[in-house]
Formats: structure tokens, sequence, C-alpha cells
């Protein structure tokens, strides 16, 4: 039996775009559902051309000169999808948009607040249009609330979320991770409450509108911080590479220049082992660091005895002699490192995909892998406006002819139309 | 109103956060969540900090937040009559969502391979570090070493100091986010094909498609990308924020901090963004931002359009108008901790409910779910619970 893909049979219309809502449409296309990514010539994804520029060895142009299809922030994540560029500023557009809703199964949108309305393809307008859609809005702060029109990035909402506070050197308040970990997160929390609700669908036969905060997305991920907060009354204290229950718990410096390993010894037992792995052994019996209380009151002292010993190795080897002695251990991996890890390599998590503008390149694949219905990368990230013809053609019927008329009144299209100043013809909304 | 998960059984095993976090949600969302913990109980009771410093095994705040929703049935897994429990009730649930250490299932007799024996469309999810296969599969893992390893500690923190781990434990969770999407998928593969199956689930692979740039720095152009300088917030009356200044906001910023009246920067947006970015603006900026709150500067420069935030600690984040706008938090009264404030859940579902129950006491439902998933009488029921299985 042929394998089916857990979504198949499922058409779902992705206007996401930057990093998190692009991330939820790759998950379900992954796992089988017909993703048509919606962008216009007007409005591309602004990762295809703006921001950081990332193209095959720095050069934009290639063979064919479109730099929009060779963006590597847009390839990593709209594998398995199609593309249709369609401008839903136009009411040709914009009607489209409502047929093709009319036979999709969903609708994942993270434009600003009120876009969607001003634009005609509300909640409201979509689900009188076909009762049975389920919508998803991946919004900053949700739709509803004073501060709902505001607009965010993900180091935004890391700091509003209180990601940014729990994490930082915890002799230094000012300092403050830059990451944007609420973009995987909110990406993350798309993907299952879609799923869920699909299966809500189909228990009641009815649409369902789901109003997701990525801010409240990164808090949860956090939540028992909030927990502790009310039971305590105390706001918890920012720890660093401390991990609770566990000393010593930190980075050291290895062999080269910043090169790390990260240590974490969660009983007396495993310093045990530690102090053998150093050819200390005499250490295990110093009551400064026996114990776990000895070792948090000597915590400088500990730092100090393990950061002299793991300079003078290379960390690739000393992360696989710390494991061989059952230490907890792990190298800190750059990414040439991690895509030549031998456990990731072996377990196929890098997906090679033959990109229609860029060539072989590879990327990260699914963290989750089912046994009986494996499902990855079934397409590389489309080019723009790609499939314009398939499914104008295919879904709505329409005829060659009438999708050329839709190309020269410029509906459709496969390149973007850029400002004088290379910008996008509007703003970001 | 009902929920998305309603009418689903999930039994979850092992002990900390990602499987927990994982049913948890599933719990909110209505589903039916069996927590099977040890006799001596899931090794998060016993992480603080507990009220008046005094350690209970029913107020471990993790645990109160992981585990809601949940019934707690105590099973002793090292013994043939605590396995023999554990197969009743898969038997009777749609999946089985562990983070046992690979391996230890197996030793059991309460392998996939196993359990799925007696229950052809069983879906099975197991989260583990680094997954069920690979050199690295028995190797010891915390939060931070799968950070490290992930190559996510190699680009946070500050270039001239030790790189840095995210506080709380974001990795485990996000595993248990993405145990959940498979599980959800692999269910709705039992449910409309009769097909069961193992999911293996890696946190290390979750850290590893959480990447925004770096991969693809690399794998486009072979650019090995590092931490940098810290970007530091500016400092307010009360605390801090910061500004995203992008090119299409950069005369709005301008405007925001030099006046209603200040004219457009003729240089080009991203050298002049650059060159903000190295100090030029600063003396400014911080005699705009001293004189006030961060709440105020916070909507001062979102009212500009300018994407600004405030670092926000857990009384800012309990006190935001926004998110008690949205009733985010939700006050749950739980027989030994009192009545506490949790997070909800961040996405609202039109013609649908969240469900907020408290978390269970130690075995609390361990006869009752005993009774409801086997035949046993209760005679024998006592049996066991003496025998110290249960």
């Amino acid at each position: 039996m042929a394998n089916r893909l857990p979504l198949e049979g499922i058409r779902i219309l992705d206007m996401g775009q930057f990093w998190a809502a692009p991330n939820a449409g790759r998950a379900w296309a992954d796992a089988g559902a017909e993703v048509i990514k919606v962008e216009s010539c007007r409005r591309p994804d602004p990762l295809r051309i703006q921001a950081r520029k990332i193209y095959p060895d720095n050069d934009p142009g290639g063979e064919h000169g479109d730099h929009w299809n060779r963006s590597g922030m847009v390839n990593e994540r709209n594998r398995s999808k199609l593309s249709l560029a369609l401008d839903l500023s136009h009411p040709k557009g914009r009607d489209l948009f409502i047929e093709l809703a009319k036979q999709s199964d969903a609708v994942s949108q993270n434009y600003s607040l009120g876009v969607m309305d001003r634009l005609g393809i509300g909640w409201d307008v979509l689900h009188k249009a076909n009762p049975k859609l389920v919508m998803v809005s991946i919004m900053s702060q949700g739709l509803t609330g004073p501060e709902s029109s505001y607009v965010s990035y993900g180091q935004n909402l890391e700091q509003l979320g209180g990601i940014s506070y729990t994490s930082g050197y915890p002799d230094d308040e000012k300092s403050s991770v830059g990451f944007a970990l609420p973009d995987p997160i909110g990406g993350a929390t798309a993907a299952f409450a879609l799923i869920a609700a699909l299966r809500h669908r189909e228990e009641t036969g009815e649409g369902l509108h789901i109003d997701l905060s990525q801010r409240e997305a990164a808090t949860l991920i956090i939540g028992d911080a909030i927990v502790e907060y009310s039971l305590t009354g105390q706001v918890p204290p920012r720890i660093g590479n401390h991990e609770p229950g566990s000393n010593p718990s930190e980075c050291y410096p290895c062999e080269g220049e910043d090169e790390w390993i990260a240590i974490s010894i969660s009983n007396d037992a495993e310093w045990l082992r530690l102090c053998e792995a150093m050819e200390r052994v005499n250490l295990g019996s110093d009551n400064r660091f026996a114990t776990i209380v000895g070792r948090m009151r000597n915590r400088d002292a500990v730092d100090e005895l393990i950061g002299e010993w793991t300079a003078r190795f290379e960390k690739m080897e000393l992360f696989k002699l710390l494991q061989s002695h059952h230490i907890t251990a792990g190298a800190i991996t750059n990414p040439r490192e991690l895509f030549q890890d031998p456990h990731l390599r072996e377990r196929g998590f890098w997906e090679q995909v033959e990109d229609y503008s860029c060539g072989t390149q590879e990327y990260y694949g699914r963290p989750m892998h089912l046994s009986e219905n494996p499902y990855g990368t079934r397409t590389p990230t489309p080019k723009l406006g790609q499939h314009n013809y398939e499914i104008l053609g295919g879904l709505l019927s329409l005829s060659n002819s009438e999708i050329d008329q839709l190309t020269n009144e410029g509906v459709i299209g496969t390149e973007p139309i850029l400002t004088a100043e290379g910008g996008m013809a509007r703003r970001a909304s | 109103m009902s929920g998305p998960l309603d009418g689903l059984t999930i039994v979850e095993g092992g002990h900390g956060i990602p499987a927990a976090y994982c049913t948890q949600i599933m719990g909110v969302l209505g589903a039916n969540v069996i927590k099977i913990e040890p006799p001596e109980g899931d090794e998060t009771r016993r992480l603080g900090p507990f009220p008046n410093d005094a350690p209970d095994r029913e107020s471990s705040a993790l645990f109160l937040y992981l585990n809601r929703n949940k019934r707690s049935v105590t099973l002793d897994l090292d013994t043939p009559s605590g396995q023999d429990l554990f197969r009743s009730i898969v038997k009777r649930a749609d999946a089985v969502v562990e983070n046992f250490a690979p391996g230890y299932c197996d030793q059991r007799n309460i392998s996939y391979a196993a359990l799925s024996d007696e229950h052809d469309s069983l879906v099975m999810s197991s989260i583990t570090p680094f997954g069920q296969n690979g050199p690295y599969r028995d190797w010891h893992a915390t939060e931070m070493t799968l950070f490290a390893i992930g190559g996510l500690m190699n680009i946070v923190g500050d270039i001239n100091r030790e790189p840095l781990k995210f506080g709380g434990s974001p990795a485990l969770h996000v595993a248990g986010i993405n145990s959940f999407t498979a599980t959800m998928l692999a269910m709705h593969l039992a449910e409309t094909a009769g097909i069961g199956q193992h999911v293996d689930v890696s946190v290390l692979e979750g850290l590893g498609a959480s990447h925004f740039q770096d991969l693809v720095d690399y794998e486009y152009h072979r650019t090995v990308i590092r931490r940098g300088d810290m970007r530091t917030p500016i400092p307010t009356s009360d605390g801090f924020i910061s500004f995203q200044v992008q090119a299409h906001v950069y005369n709005d910023f301008r405007r925001l901090i030099l006046g209603p009246d200040a004219a457009d920067d003729d240089r080009d947006a991203a050298s002049a963004i650059q060159a903000q970015q190295s100090g030029e603006m600063d003396l400014e900026i911080l005699t705009w931002s001293l004189e006030k709150t961060k709440l105020e500067a916070y909507r001062l420069g979102q009212e500009a359009h300018v994407p600004a935030a405030y670092l926000a600690d857990m009384s800012d984040i309990m006190a935001s108008p926004q998110l008690q706008a949205r009733e985010f938090f939700v006050e749950i009264e739980h027989p030994k901790a009192g009545t506490l404030t949790y997070p909800g859940f961040p996405a609202k579902l039109t013609g649908s409910d969240c469900r907020f129950e408290p978390a269970p006491l130690l075995g609390q439902h361990t006869h009752e779910v005993i009774s409801e998933f086997t035949d046993l009488s209760a005679a024998e029921i006592g049996e066991l619970q003496a025998a110290g299985v249960l």
C-alpha cells in the first residue's frame, strides 16, 4: 500500500510570511496537506526580497536573475508547498481568493490586525463563503485587547513574553538574549492548534477561527514561572546556565578560540565520574566538592578546576570522552559541525533538496518521525507564482486565456513589483 | 461547548517536562489524560521553590503547571503486576505519550511492539533527547547540553563571555509541542484508517529545526555565524525597553526620539540604521527614555509604528493590560497548593472551550482508573495496593 500521509486531502491557503507562520505551513505541507502559499507580486513574502539577504554563494542573480526565488530564508521554510502570486488588493484577486477558500479546508495568516478585513477577506467573509472553513490567525498579541494592533518581531515578543527576562547573565541585569524564540514556538503552536481544530470540525461540522497570540505562546513555554510567582510572590531570579538541581552546571572553555563545552552534573555519583574522567580521583573525596552543598558553596572554585581541565581538549573529543564516562555534556556546536554531526546524519535529519533556482541544498528536516507513515519534504519551495496556472486552472477551472488575461492585468504574476528604492510596493503592514 | 480533543484517551508515562507538557495541552483541549506515576511520584514533584520553603510533593509550581487536567495513577512499572496493569490501561486508550529513557519500555515489556500486539491502532509517541536510534541515543542530556549540541548556544550570549542557554526549559517544552502535532497526525490515521504507529520525537531535532538564519548562512555561502555583542536594552525610569528599527520605520523612529519636526534622514535607510545601532543617537535616545516608564516608552514607540517591547518579568506579565484584557490568566484552586494564577491557553477557538482543572494529588485516581479500565474487583485492587504495586 502506498504511504498515506496524515493530512492527505486537506487543502490550506497559507498567507504566512516571515518565519513563524510559514514554518507552520510547512508542517502541514510535509504531512501531506496541499498547502498553497498565497503571496502577491506587490507583496511577496518579505524574506524573498527584504531583511537579511542569503543567496547561494552570495550571488543574488544566479542563472536566471530571479533573486526572489534564491532567498535561503524562504527556501528553508516553504518546502512542500505550491505558490500562487495573487494580488489581493485587486478586486479580481480578492474574488478569486474567496473562490479558493470555498474549496479549501483552512486559511492561515499572520498579517497585522485589520489587514485581512481591509482586503475584504476577513473571517466573517470567509466563514460565510465556506462555513466549514478553519482559519488560524497567527497574531503578535491576538485579535483582541488594547495592544492587539501593535507590530512586533520575534525579539519583541521574547521580551514581552518573559523569555528574555529569564535568560541572561545573572550578574548583568542589562544582558538580554535576542534570538526570537517566539517565532519557532509560535509556528509550532499554530501547527498543532490547526490540526486540533480540524479534528473539532470533523466532530461538529462547523468551521472555526483560531485567534492565536504569539506573545502568549511564548509565555506558555515558561508558564511554570508564572505559577511560581503566584505561589511565592517572588519574581524567579535569573540563573544563567545553572540548571536547577545540577552542580556544577556551566559552559567551560575548550581548546581553540571561542570553543566551549556544557557540563551539567546532577548528583554526587556523577561528580565522582567527572573526577575520574579528569584523572583527579582525589577530588572526589575533597570535602569542599564531594556534596551538592559543597559544590554550590564553592562554585567558583569548581568552575575554575573544570575550566582548566577542559581547556586542554578539543571540544568534540571531550564531548565523546565525557559521555563515555556517563557524564552529561554537550559541545557548543556551530552550523558547520551541526551539519556534520554523525548522530543527526545517521538519523537522516538533514534533507537534501533540489531547489528550483538554487541547486542542491540541505535543510533541517522534521523532529518527529512516524514509523508507518513517515513524512518530510515532498517538493522544494516553489518559485513565486510557480503554480498560478495549475491552481487557477485546476481548482477554479479558468481557461488558459482567462489566466493570461489575469496576468496581463497584473492580478497574478511571477515577479515582484518593487519600488524605485528596491523596497516593496506597500509598506509592511 | 466542547473541546477539539473530546473523546480521546491519552496515557502519559515518564518524568519531567516533554510528555507532561504535551498531554497537559491535550487535556486543556478536552482529552482524557491518565498520568502514570511511580509510587514516589514524578520527579518534578520534588522541584521547588515551595511555599514557606517547605518541600511538599503537591505544591511544586512546575508540577502543578505541567499536570493540569490529568488523573494520577501510581504504578510500579518495575513489577510484572504493574506492567500488566499498564498494558490493560493502554489497551483502552488512543495513545501513549512517554519520555522514558530509550530502552526502558523494552525492558518492561511495555514497548510499542508489546503494546501494539494487543491494540492494532495504538499510537505511541516517545520523546527522548536524541531519538530512538543513532550513536547518541543513550547519551546523557539536559536542557543546557541539548541547547549546546543543537547549535543554539553558539549564537546566544555575548561573544566576550561564555555562551548562554535560555531561561526555563524551552527545548523540552517545544519537544512536547512537536509531540502533540505528531501524535494528533498519527491518531488521525488511527481514527480514519485504523493504522497505529510509533512516533519518535527528538528534543535535539526540535532545536535543529528552530534556527532562524545561521543554518542557511552556512549552507548557502559557508559563513559560520557566532554570538555578537549582546544588544543592550535601553534603560527607562523603571526598567528596560528595546526597539526593532527596520528601514521602513526608520524616520518614524527619528521623529519619535527627536520630535515631530525632525526632518527625514537623507542617507539610505540601511546605513542610517547601522549608524544608529553603533550609537549615533544614543544620547538622544537616553534623554527620551529616562523620563518615561517602560510601559509609556513601549506605548509611544508602538503608537509611532516602531516595533517596541519592554523587558517583562513575571510581575509585569501578570499586570499586563493586554494579557488581562484577553483573560489569558486563569485561577485554579488546588486542594493542597491553594488558589493560584496560571497561564491559560495562547489561542481562542470559536465554538470551543478550554478546560482548566487542577493537577492531581499523587495517586489520587488510582482506584478510580483501575476500576474503570480493568475488570479487577475492589478487593483485588486493595491487594495490589497492599503489595505496593499501586
